[in-house]
């Protein structure tokens, strides 16, 4: 299958559900996930949670915490954490 | 006379004298329910008004309050909590805590609003509370019995299996300074001692059954809530998943996670401890607490190296950040151990995690030696040790025995500059929640009278960016305040939004159960058909804090108590955080406009003016006071 040089393929890990349903999504769980080459980490974040954007706490990238406008490669894994309350 | 005024209430509180084994019943008139509301705010009145000043916490002056909010009990998601008090004897200042479970909503169907413990039993007694009628039984038999087998000793002595238990185990009946009181054997009253003041009363457990729920206002509203909460949750509150701690590794990345006894924020081993590690590898079953679909607390098992009871649950984000990233280790089998160590023999997982990263301190910088504990490598990541020592603090044995007494009286025998590395305040260990990160709830910790109280305190984090600023413009919290500032504005939100976090403590609400404010006013009217607003409720939650800061004034407490640990006024040593600290400058005088907004003077005595503002003026008679011993 030819690569399509468009798309990139990273990992992410949400602990904020979608608003609309991602297949694959499971809370805490990383999952596959296809995106324009070129995104940022805030772009991802916005496509992916949609309203529900407003509970995003830290962002990390490869277990680093990450500016929300980096710009993501393929393979990077991608941690979505909400905002750090109780236990 | 039934108070036939009160809805939501039973208008009954059983008063309980060990010394003379006498029961009674009192029925405050609808007053007192409307101006106290419940859980902290009946305790802190009952305290100020029926104990003398500086009596001795494990003596027959203090009194044991178990008390119900209007919601307790109440057939909707939450409404499972209930609060205990009474003077601590770890930090010998007003102690309270909260704990879940069923046993609340059973007192309350069992026809009682609270319980007021006075004096000490000559023998081990327990209390049986069935349906308004109540006895004192001989508890002989279950001195000395940890807490499961009590517990289940007492539902088959009384031949019903439902029966509910607020429990202590044996390190209660030893006078542990952090003992708790646990009910159905894994919902802690875990903070400020009160397992202790129970053990020292010689009353292993009150038993409680009860078939009539008070009638409500509206239950109709109440039903709906449920079902709007039945069908929302899984969106809103996350903790159905894996319970607290599904987050760390964000804490870690954050510098929000104590590590090796508050040096760090970030811990490498982060992802062997975290919630979901624990539930994918040693996870039975999810369960829950009263009328609750969230269903957030964990029960593990594990056999090997150490067998873990699945009887005894499992560690939440306190227990599994306490032992695990604070003692530096990340062995998650260990943790179970620990926290089932900790419910077995009845202990507050949060000050025993402490006092132990604290003894690794000490340990690592010289300070204590193998000879000090009995051969034990007491070092950061040695989870082993950790359980050893943990033994050796229930047995109050060895080492054991000082660390018993929590980290600040350890401190003190100890000396040599170990103080530093005791993080408490007023006696009381720090939850896992950094003020370098959380300035605001470094605040609250400081200023809070019973120490460092997570429970109640603001998590700023969340108001960096303020999701639900719109509904919380009805509080008049709407700016987005940095977590790691401290200024003036975090003042006032510790105030103003502070108080709306005490709320659910007040109410017997869980704040783990994601209600919104407009709900949470909606219950309460249509619970106790009171017309009810925001200011009512939260003039309500000032008067108890007032209340519960002249019991402290009363006890000989000043500003030199309102103190943080000097550790959080230096940098974590890397990290996210590393160079932020607290500046004990801006800390006192965020103190200061703090006590100020609650009508307080600058060293934080309450005020005349306020008092009377507040309806509590009867209250000054109290504001005398001398300096403390402890």
């Amino acid at each position: 299958m030819m690569e399509n040089k468009d798309i990139i393929t990273v990992m992410v890990r949400s602990f904020i559900p979608p608003q609309e349903s991602i297949k694959g999504y499971e809370l805490g769980r990383p999952f596959k996930i296809e995106m324009p080459r070129g995104i940022t980490l805030e772009g991802l974040a916005q496509r992916i949670l949609s309203k529900n954007i407003n509970q995003l706490g830290i962002m990390a990238v490869n277990g680093e915490v990450a500016k929300k406008n980096l710009v993501l490669a393929p393979g990077d894994k991608i941690d979505l954490y909400a905002l750090l309350d109780g236990g | 006379m039934e108070n036939k005024t009160l809805l939501g209430y039973n208008g009954r509180i059983l008063r309980v004298n060990l010394n003379e084994r006498e029961i009674s019943v009192e029925e405050p008139p609808a007053d007192y329910y409307q101006r106290y509301l419940g859980g902290r705010g009946f305790i802190a009145p009952t305290l100020l008004q029926e104990m003398p000043a500086k009596v001795d916490p494990l003596g027959p002056d203090n009194q044991l309050v178990f008390a119900l909010g209007p919601l307790t009990g109440m057939p909707f998601p939450g409404s499972g909590r209930n609060s205990v008090g009474a003077k601590s004897p770890l930090t010998f200042a007003f102690g309270e805590a909260e704990a879940g479970g069923f046993w609340g909503a059973e007192l309350k169907r069992a026809g009682f609003d609270a319980i007021i413990i006075s004096g000490i039993s000559n023998a081990p007694v327990f209390l049986w509370i069935q349906d308004g009628q109540v006895e004192l039984r001989d508890a002989g038999h279950l001195w000395g019995m940890e807490v499961a087998p009590a517990h289940l000793a007492i539902q088959k002595e009384l031949g019903d299996q439902q029966i509910r238990t607020a429990i202590i185990g044996p390190a209660g009946e030893k006078l542990i300074r952090f003992a708790c009181i646990l009910n159905d054997i894994t919902h802690a009253a875990g903070r400020t001692g009160l397992g202790a003041v129970m053990g020292s009363k010689k009353l292993k457990a009150i038993a409680v059954r009860g078939r009539n729920t008070p009638q409500m206002a509206d239950p109709k509203v109440i039903a709906d809530l449920g079902r709007w909460m039945s069908q929302n949750f899984k969106e809103k509150a996350a903790v159905w998943k894996y319970g607290t701690g599904h987050m760390m590794e964000g804490y870690s990345l954050a510098g929000n996670l104590p590590t090796l006894n508050f040096q760090d924020g970030g811990f490498e081993g982060v992802k062997k401890i975290t919630a979901q590690a624990v539930c994918d590898q040693f996870r039975v079953e999810m369960y829950g607490c009263y009328a609750c679909p969230i269903r957030c607390k964990k029960r593990v098992k594990v056999d090997s190296p150490y067998f873990v009871d699945p009887i005894y649950g499992g560690p939440e984000y306190e227990t599994l950040a306490a032992f695990g990233s604070n003692c530096g280790i990340s062995d998650p089998i260990a943790i179970c151990k620990a926290h089932e160590i900790c419910n077995r023999n009845g202990i507050d997982t949060i000050s025993a995690g402490v006092t132990v990263s604290f003894a690794m301190e000490c340990f690592e910088k010289g300070l204590l030696n193998a000879k000090d504990t009995g051969g034990i490598e007491l070092r950061f990541g040695n989870g082993e040790a950790m359980l050893q020592m943990l033994e050796q603090i229930v047995q109050k044995q060895g080492l054991g025995a000082l660390l018993a007494e929590g980290s600040r009286l350890a401190a003190k025998q100890i000396g040599r500059g170990s103080e530093e590395f005791a993080i408490h305040v007023k006696g009381l260990e720090v939850p896992m929640h950094d003020p370098r990160l959380k300035q605001g709830m470094g605040l609250h910790y400081s200023v809070h009278p019973a120490g460092a109280d997570h429970v109640s305190g603001v998590h700023d984090t969340l108001l960096e960016k303020g999701p639900q600023f719109e509904e919380w413009s009805a509080i008049d919290v709407n700016e987005s305040i940095p977590s790691t500032e401290l200024s003036p504005r975090k003042a006032r939100l510790v105030y103003q939004f502070g108080l709306w976090r005490h709320l659910p403590n007040y109410l017997g609400l869980c704040v783990l159960v994601p209600y919104s404010s407009k709900q949470i006013l909606d219950a309460v009217e249509a619970v106790t058909g009171w017309p009810m607003s925001y200011w009512r409720l939260m003039k309500t939650v000032e008067r108890g804090i007032t209340l519960a800061k002249i019991f402290n004034v009363r006890e000989g407490f000043t500003l030199t108590d309102d103190l943080l640990p000097p550790r959080f006024s230096a940098s974590q040593r890397g990290g996210n955080l590393k160079g932020v600290t607290v500046d004990p400058d801006q800390l006192s005088e965020a103190q200061k406009l703090y006590f100020q907004m609650l009508g307080w003077d600058e060293q934080g005595i309450p005020t005349r003016a306020r008092l009377v503002e507040l309806d509590i003026a009867w209250a000054l008679a109290y504001l005398n006071f001398s300096p403390k011993k402890i």
